[in-house]
């Protein structure tokens, strides 16, 4: 042995500036705005997320759906200029069994077939709308069966951890991406590069980043920072 | 501390004093940790590895043995810095990626992502100027320019059906600036040899990506954005990815700052 360190650490947890606001999520009146900040106020604040074994977690969460999040963009790129293709369409779609495999130790193989046949309906309605958009069709069908998609996935999340991940604020989310996604394939089309790329910032944020100005957490951290949230022994 | 970069992102650094005068705390928990160090049995690996005298393998292999898990890492602020380091290591990955995509197709949005792939670049060299100062993060700024440019060159080669050499040259001379710099600044954390073998690869993997695209081979592509993706944000059972290398070697050489 050579060196002994010993560390004196303080924690002092304050109230968070949302917690009255949290209990409007399940209000549908909410607005999307508030109901991002509501889900990052229910997940932020609790020390078993800052242990070794949430923190692999998190990380590993955020691995993979900056996977799925980039696949997704990359391969409606490829649908908007003809260059689709059965085999990388069905490797998104491993992305998302690759989710769900993870999720598999805390739910049970029923509860993620169920969560991986939401999310991958949500990829094949925004398959629909891009060959729409490309096609020059109307969006209102394709946006309908999207909008039916995000509310099966918010209903599910919402039935199997209500704490952490309510109704409302799942639909926001998904509505926001999915929606920039949406606005992507648009810009390019119209070759609006630098709205591309605009939209492709607030995706990050949406699902990567956070934004620190508005205190909003990433979507991949509702989501981890919920299964350690509802499973915490299994974390300790 | 805290990160900056052109537009807001990755690390929350809460402001704590602020938020302090405004609610009300409810709880404090006091921890004492005592952490004990011992000579690691990689010891004198490592020091081969920085003069130079290791594999690229054995390189990933110490630089791991010399990040044991320590409570400095798994901080509050320590976290927040190492996912702020992912998000900006992702964001250059997927920019880069971009534009490689765009430069086979020859689409017209390659300027304003190559004009991307920089502020990617400047966001990363800003984190090491808080630590490092600014004429360090000038220089590596420059070094990953270095390195970036001749990727985006060799992927216009490549669809245009021109020569690469030049720009593997080019590429190979690049890495061995960044490993140096990298090396000099913080020699514990960042090895030459394993900084060397993680850019090799890195770089490999996105001209293997313009090859596949260009002959179309989709599958392949997806099989090197699943490499460089590897390298820089998931790593494997032989090396951490290059986020938290990058990430820990900062909090290990500034504890104090976290």
């Amino acid at each position: 042995m050579y060196k002994v360190i010993t560390h004196s650490i303080k924690e002092e947890h304050y109230d968070h500036p949302m917690t009255a606001e949290i209990g409007m999520g399940h209000h549908a009146n909410a607005n999307p705005y508030t109901s991002h900040i509501m889900a990052s106020a229910l997940v932020a604040g609790n020390e078993i997320m800052l242990r070794p074994n949430s923190v692999e977690f998190r990380m590993n969460i955020r691995s993979l759906f900056s996977r799925f999040f980039w696949r997704t963009r990359d391969y409606l790129i490829s649908l908007l200029d003809s260059r689709e293709s059965s085999d990388v369409e069905s490797e998104l779609y491993k992305n998302i069994d690759e989710i769900g495999a993870f999720i598999e130790t805390y739910y049970g193989l029923t509860t993620t077939n169920e969560f991986n046949n939401s999310m991958k309906d949500i990829i094949k309605s925004l398959i629909f709308i891009v060959r729409d958009i490309k096609s020059g069709k109307d969006l209102t069908d394709s946006k309908s069966r999207l909008s039916e998609s995000i509310k099966t996935l918010a209903n599910f999340l919402n039935r199997i951890n209500p704490t952490q991940w309510p109704y409302t604020a799942v639909v926001d989310i998904f509505s926001d991406l999915t929606n920039n996604w949406i606005g992507q394939i648009s810009s390019r089309k119209s070759k609006d590069w630098i709205e591309d790329m605009r939209l492709v910032d607030e995706n990050e944020d949406i699902m990567l980043s956070g934004n620190p100005s508005t205190g909003v957490s990433p979507f991949f951290e509702i989501f981890a920072k919920g299964i350690i949230a509802q499973n915490q022994q299994r974390f300790m | 501390m805290m990160l900056v970069s052109n537009r807001p992102t990755g690390v929350w650094p809460i402001k704590t004093k602020t938020i302090k005068k405004e609610i009300k705390m409810y709880k404090v928990i006091t921890h004492s940790i005592k952490e004990e160090h011992f000579g690691h049995p990689m010891t004198a690996e490592a020091g081969m590895i920085i003069h130079g005298n290791a594999k690229p393998h054995t390189g990933h292999m110490s630089t791991m043995a010399m990040y044991p898990v320590s409570n400095i890492a798994n901080s509050s602020k320590s976290i927040d810095f190492r996912m702020a380091a992912r998000n900006l290591l992702d964001r250059y990955l997927w920019r880069l990626r971009a534009y490689i995509v765009s430069a086979i197709e020859g689409s017209e949005d390659m300027a304003v992502i190559e004009a991307e792939v920089f502020k990617a670049i400047s966001s990363i060299s800003k984190v090491v100027e808080q630590f490092y100062g600014t004429a360090a993060a000038q220089e590596f700024k420059k070094l990953l320019d270095s390195f970036s440019i001749p990727i985006i060159e060799e992927a216009r080669a490549i669809r245009s059906g021109r020569s690469i050499d030049n720009f593997e040259r080019k590429i190979e001379s690049a890495i061995e600036s960044v490993a140096d710099f990298l090396s000099n600044v913080n020699p514990e954390s960042w090895p030459k040899s394993a900084v060397k073998g993680i850019f090799t690869a890195l770089s490999k993997s996105f001209i293997d990506q313009a090859k596949a695209r260009k002959n179309k081979n989709w599958m392949d592509d997806i099989i090197a954005l699943d490499q460089a993706q590897k390298i820089i944000l998931v790593g494997d059972e032989k090396m951490p990815p290059f986020a938290e290398i990058f990430a820990k070697g900062i909090i290990s050489t500034f504890p104090q700052k976290f």
